[in-house]
């Protein structure tokens, strides 16, 4: 079974493939409840706008990629006036769909219309810097200070310093960062909530012994950034920690990435959740490949390496995935599967 | 400034991967039963999309009374044509089936085209103006191969025609290429005697 998965994901670069077999129909009782409404979808009075950052929102949180298609087409409606703040949602769906270069393109046009536009900065520096186009994020970062976003501006400066640095520029990064975080004057939440993540996440990197304190006063800040609860989990998984990674992804939306953390943490403590888990994340994946969307290969291949013990298949999908992202968690994946693919070889 | 802050919400920290796999539909057609195929549809798409009025909740003897309307949509969205000319389709609601654990509703599609044995082509366009990542898998299964093809919003239309044919005519034409030589023999050796 999981050779056949491998199999069929490796050759998801082909569009078409073998016919698959159709799951069985069945007719149920006339009472039996078959669907409920979506949350997201109670009707409120919103222009389309709002409704455009609300769908993008609900499906950033809960990671509904029905919501994203949703927004687009409402943004795609030609009778639709157009506005700068409008392609800057274009650029964040085109950002959530992993089409960076032509979210980077949507982005660079408005600023060449209006470079004081602090959203199209802050997603331009989010697309340069997963792309690992270093000038370019430093160039939106150096933007967002001007525009008076300091601790942001001062958290992407030092994320990219550890990024392109050795260890000890990572620990001057960390060190800047957290000065500035203590003596930033009267930041708004938001900064702080951005600021106390990016630290947590340098903290993790240098392997500080506070790194999970940092990830618990972000996640104070912010409790509904899963992005620093699925690090903190795995930071937790890393050491040892399977009961406490399943703690701090509880009440988080079963997502791809955080069901392949409680998988891994069910495997830890050899709970018998693990095998339903991890046949449900293959169907995911398996329906992923069928549709070639290529926004689960950092999660497939993970997958492959830390639960089917597939490393040569994990390596392919890791190099692809990095072709098209290049952060930390990318990297490290990806230099994960070479080792692990070189050991067994 | 407030206003800047707010907007920059929106993208504040990375997303979550997605949870919830993006609207597909799957369609199976065989060659056995060239006239027909079957759509599996998620409820959600239907009722989101589709229904005049969205309940909180749904039955299936619900779903089952409104299968008139909504089969209208879907056949408003799925074009079945032989060279030009369209061919009248009809649908019928048959039940539910389950993909990664989420229910869709199964439709029976059947349509008449003027020439049995001309192949048809089907031209999909469900859903995409509701849900622009909204996508549809074609499964063609014929007695002697089988595809999977994806189709998209600029998916142009896909042929629904039996893998045989190809062979019956390379049949037709050696047996043609056969009769040609049997004359020639038979006429030489005619000429010879």
């Amino acid at each position: 079974m999981a050779r056949a998965f491998t199999l069929v994901i490796v050759a998801s670069c082909s569009v078409t493939l073998g016919a698959a077999p159709a799951p069985p129909i069945t007719t149920p009782d006339d009472t039996r409840i078959v669907w409920r409404q979506p949350d997201h979808h109670q009707s409120v009075t919103e222009d389309r706008y709002s409704k455009v950052r609300r769908l993008i929102e609900w499906s950033r949180q809960h990671g509904d990629l029905r919501a994203l298609g949703q927004a687009q087409a409402l943004l795609d409606d030609k009778a639709l006036p157009q506005s700068l703040d409008l392609t800057v949602l274009r650029a964040v769906i085109a950002q959530r769909n992993h089409e960076f270069a032509y979210a980077q393109t949507l982005l660079l046009d408005v600023l060449s219309q209006e470079p004081t536009h602090a959203q199209a900065n802050f997603t331009l520096y989010n697309v340069a810097f997963v792309q690992g186009n270093i000038a370019l994020a430093r160039s939106a970062c150096a933007q967002l200070g001007a525009l008076r976003f300091n601790l942001i501006e001062r958290s992407c400066h030092f994320n990219l310093m550890a990024l392109t640095g050795d260890a000890t520029a990572a620990r001057l990064a960390f060190e800047g960062l957290h000065h500035a975080l203590r003596t930033s004057r009267r930041p708004q939440p938001i900064e702080r909530a951005w600021a106390s993540a990016t630290l947590a996440e340098l903290a993790a990197t240098i392997n500080h012994p506070k790194t999970e304190q940092f990830y618990l006063q972000a996640l104070a800040l912010a409790n509904n950034d899963h992005y620093s609860a699925a690090s903190l989990a795995d930071w937790y998984l890393t050491h040892g920690k399977p009961s406490a990674a399943l703690a701090t992804l509880a009440d988080r939306p079963p997502s791809d990435r955080l069901d392949l953390l409680r998988l891994i943490a069910y495997r830890q403590l050899n709970s018998p959740s693990a095998p339903a888990l991890q046949q449900q994340l293959a169907q995911r994946f398996q329906a992923a490949t069928m549709r070639d969307s290529e926004l689960h290969l950092y999660e497939q291949a993970r997958f492959l390496l830390d639960v089917t013990g597939e490393p040569e298949a994990a390596l392919v999908l890791a190099e692809r995935n990095f072709e098209k992202q290049k952060e930390r968690a990318d990297r490290a994946l990806l230099e994960r599967a070479r080792q692990v693919t070189a050991a067994v070889q | 400034m407030k206003t800047l802050c707010l907007s920059l919400f929106v993208c504040l920290s990375m997303a979550v991967a997605q949870a919830h796999e993006a609207s597909t539909s799957y369609l199976y057609w065989h060659e056995q039963h060239p006239d027909s195929l079957r759509l599996d549809i998620a409820v959600t798409d239907l009722m989101v999309h589709f229904s005049a009025a969205v309940p909180e909740q749904l039955s299936w003897s619900e779903l089952q009374s409104l299968s008139g309307p909504l089969g209208q949509h879907l056949l408003a969205g799925l074009q079945i044509q032989q060279g030009e000319t369209a061919c009248p389709s009809t649908s019928e609601l048959v039940g539910i089936t389950h993909y990664t654990g989420e229910v869709f509703a199964s439709w029976q599609i059947q349509w008449r085209c003027p020439n049995t044995l001309r192949s048809t082509r089907l031209s999909y366009r469900l859903l995409f103006a509701q849900d622009a990542l909204h996508r549809a898998i074609l499964n063609r299964e014929g007695a002697l191969s089988s595809d999977m093809q994806l189709l998209g919003r600029t998916s142009p239309p896909v042929t629904l025609a039996s893998t045989a044919w190809p062979l019956i005519a390379l049949a037709i034409i050696v047996f043609c290429g056969a009769m040609v030589l049997a004359i020639r023999r038979w006429r030489r050796s005619f000429l010879d005697a």
